[in-house]
């Protein structure tokens, strides 16, 4: 199934007065959004995420390259696709003196769709109720719903949701989880972009990692998710040198952590026991216990270099590093810094 | 683009500026005929609707009074017009639904060149009311024939439509600097300080070519004077008449349509980030 955004080269400089320019982003051959899927677009702050969003949306013309959606050029032809592509950018923007309602009323009218679909969406987004209260007035989590019902008035085909999450409670994002499958099992294709790591990993299909303008990683959330590496077993205890080497006489490799009194285990967490006996068997007595998943979040931030603290070199997971992936990471010219943790090539297509 | 204007339309309605500037200067106009009417009465004076208020057979001298405010309400709208949609960040969204900007750029000037012209229109009419109701209750309202009363309506449209012209120009300013803030105050100290000021004073063939001269001209139906000779002269400057209403008509058309442009050609460029 073919992608609905596809971008060829794209690159943004943003021209500065008496500063140098900024390269928001460069060379980005990307496809986003298939029918019926959620894909998640990652990069941390300042990756060009909304850069990308803004071009695809014809907000802003690309310095180089070009973005085609449902195979128009959005540069100079978004107006032909406008109607079956609802989004929202960076923040919710709407009037803080118009109500919801209003505010709502005037996009329905701007495209042209009956009064009455307003009334749907705002049932959607649960805000009927407040649907008369300004703008201005709404918290951070219901301006995001309102935003959100804009973006669905047009019932569209292509839904762009830039932090979809943020401001929102904890059972505002659980909702808003259901809402974007449930959009997706529709037959629609959702793109969003998020920092909510954990979030993206509950809802997405496919995902796709950028970091300073470059694509690192696209593919499907489990690909993704292989490179966080495998499971692990952290111990906390006393005597960490003699335990790693009583669980090298168990066959099991452990690897100290940055933590003083920590070690990890790359194993799955149902075979834990095998960990608590192989250190009890030796007198050793561990003080704590966890698992710790290959999560997309690691993955993130094992791809994007992230800050996250990372495992000591030896902790290359069991087997060596994962095979190259079959879903075909894009080869980038200048990748970000690579995480001292993982052999080279690892997470850029190379073996 | 049906549905463009009708959202532009109702949009523009719904703003507050749009209702309460507009209201705001009703009532400084009732506040303004209300000090006249005490002063009149205090001085046991008549005052003649047509030989003092009208002025000439034109009733060029009827808006006298209000054709400096007019454009400036007319440039306020239309300035917050674009403006609210870039400080709020709604112009983003708003793209998103209708990207194409001259699309876009063509309803607003055409919705803000008919409601603020109608708004015009309408307070020059209450305006006009006013002075008619001070006349009839302190003077006369003798002379007010026919023909007046058809002069007088003139009066009125070409101020809604100077002010509608006005409007425009406002909103291509704003878009142009992108900032309504700025084009506002700027556009203010324009006025006051070089155009009726500096420049008038000491360019005063440049200054009858300027916008804001040839608006309140057209609206009123006045010629546009200029000082002759020097200004600061022992026996005061001299005023002469340079050019007539109609072409401070063509004038005023002229700089709306090279802000219109010229904002047009910054838009289509712009990254709305």
């Amino acid at each position: 199934m073919s992608a609905i955004v596809e971008m060829q080269g794209l690159r943004k400089v943003y021209r500065r007065r008496r500063r140098d320019d900024v390269v928001a982003v460069e060379g980005l051959d990307l496809e986003l959004g298939r029918p019926g899927t959620v894909h998640g677009f990652l990069g941390p702050n300042g990756s060009g995420k909304t850069t990308t969003i803004r071009c695809a949306l014809g907000l802003i013309r690309p310095s180089a390259g070009g973005v085609r959606v449902f195979g128009v050029d959005s540069a100079t032809g978004f107006h032909q696709v406008a109607p079956r592509v609802g989004a929202i950018v960076e923040s919710p923007k709407m009037f803080p003196n118009f109500s919801g309602r209003r505010n709502l009323t005037l996009l329905a009218e701007l495209g042209g769709l009956d009064r009455r679909n307003v009334d749907r969406v705002l049932e959607i987004v649960g805000l009927v109720g407040r649907d008369e209260d300004n703008f201005g007035t709404y918290s951070l989590g219901m301006r995001q719903r309102l935003a959100i019902a804009g973006a669905l008035l047009k019932d569209p085909d292509l839904l762009i949701l830039d932090e979809p999450a943020n401001g929102l409670d904890p059972a505002g994002i659980a909702e808003m989880r259901v809402l974007i499958r449930g959009i997706a099992e529709q037959g629609k294709a959702v793109v969003v972009s998020s920092h909510q790591l954990a979030e993206i990993e509950q809802i997405c299909d496919d995902v796709t990692i950028i970091s300073g303008g470059r694509l690192i990683s696209t593919g499907a959330l489990a690909d993704i998710r292989s490179f966080a590496g495998q499971d692990r077993v952290v111990v906390t205890i006393d005597d960490r040198d003699r335990a790693i080497a009583a669980l090298a006489e168990a066959g099991l490799a452990g690897h100290p952590r940055p933590a003083e009194r920590e070690l990890s285990v790359d194993i799955e967490p149902a075979r834990s026991a095998e960990v608590t006996r192989a250190l009890a068997e030796r007198g050793l007595y561990l003080s704590g216990l966890r698992f710790e998943q290959a999560s997309l979040e690691r993955a993130f931030l094992n791809l994007t270099g992230g800050s996250m603290p990372p495992p000591p070199s030896s902790a290359v997971p069991v087997g060596g590093p994962p095979p190259p992936s079959p879903w075909g990471v894009r080869p980038v010219d200048s990748p970000p810094p690579p995480d001292p943790t993982l052999p080279a090539g690892y997470g850029r297509g190379e073996a | 683009m049906i549905p463009l204007l009708r959202a532009e339309t109702h949009r523009l309605w719904a703003r507050r500026i749009t209702r309460f500037f507009p209201l705001g200067l009703a009532a400084v106009f009732v506040i303004g005929i209300g000090i006249a009417w005490a002063v009149i009465s205090a001085n046991d004076s008549d005052v003649s609707f047509v030989a003092d208020m009208a002025g000439d057979d034109r009733a060029s001298g009827l808006l006298g009074p209000v054709s400096g405010v007019l454009p400036v309400m007319a440039f306020v709208i239309g300035a917050s017009y674009i403006g609210a949609d870039a400080k709020t960040g709604m112009l983003e969204q708003i793209l998103t639904w209708e990207p194409r900007r001259l699309r876009l750029l063509g309803a607003r000037t055409a919705i803000g060149i008919v409601s603020v012209g109608l708004l015009a229109m309408a307070l020059a009419a209450f305006f006009t009311a006013l002075l008619y109701g001070l006349a009839a209750i302190t003077g006369t309202v003798d002379g007010t024939t026919g023909a007046l009363w058809l002069n007088v309506v003139a009066v009125v449209l070409r101020t809604g439509l100077a002010a509608g012209l006005f409007c425009a120009f406002g909103l291509g300013v704003t878009l142009l600097l992108n900032n309504s803030i700025g084009a506002i105050v700027g556009f203010l100290i324009y006025w006051f300080i070089i155009e009726n000021g500096l420049v008038a004073l000491f360019l005063p063939r440049v200054a009858v070519w300027l916008p804001v001269t040839n608006a309140a001209s057209f609206g009123s139906g006045s010629p546009v004077q200029r000082i002759a000779g020097n200004a600061f002269s022992a026996e005061g400057p001299s005023v002469v008449d340079d050019h007539g209403y109609l072409l401070a008509g063509v004038v005023l058309l002229v700089w709306t349509v090279l802000a219109l442009v010229a904002a047009n050609l910054a838009f289509r460029r712009r990254d709305i980030a």
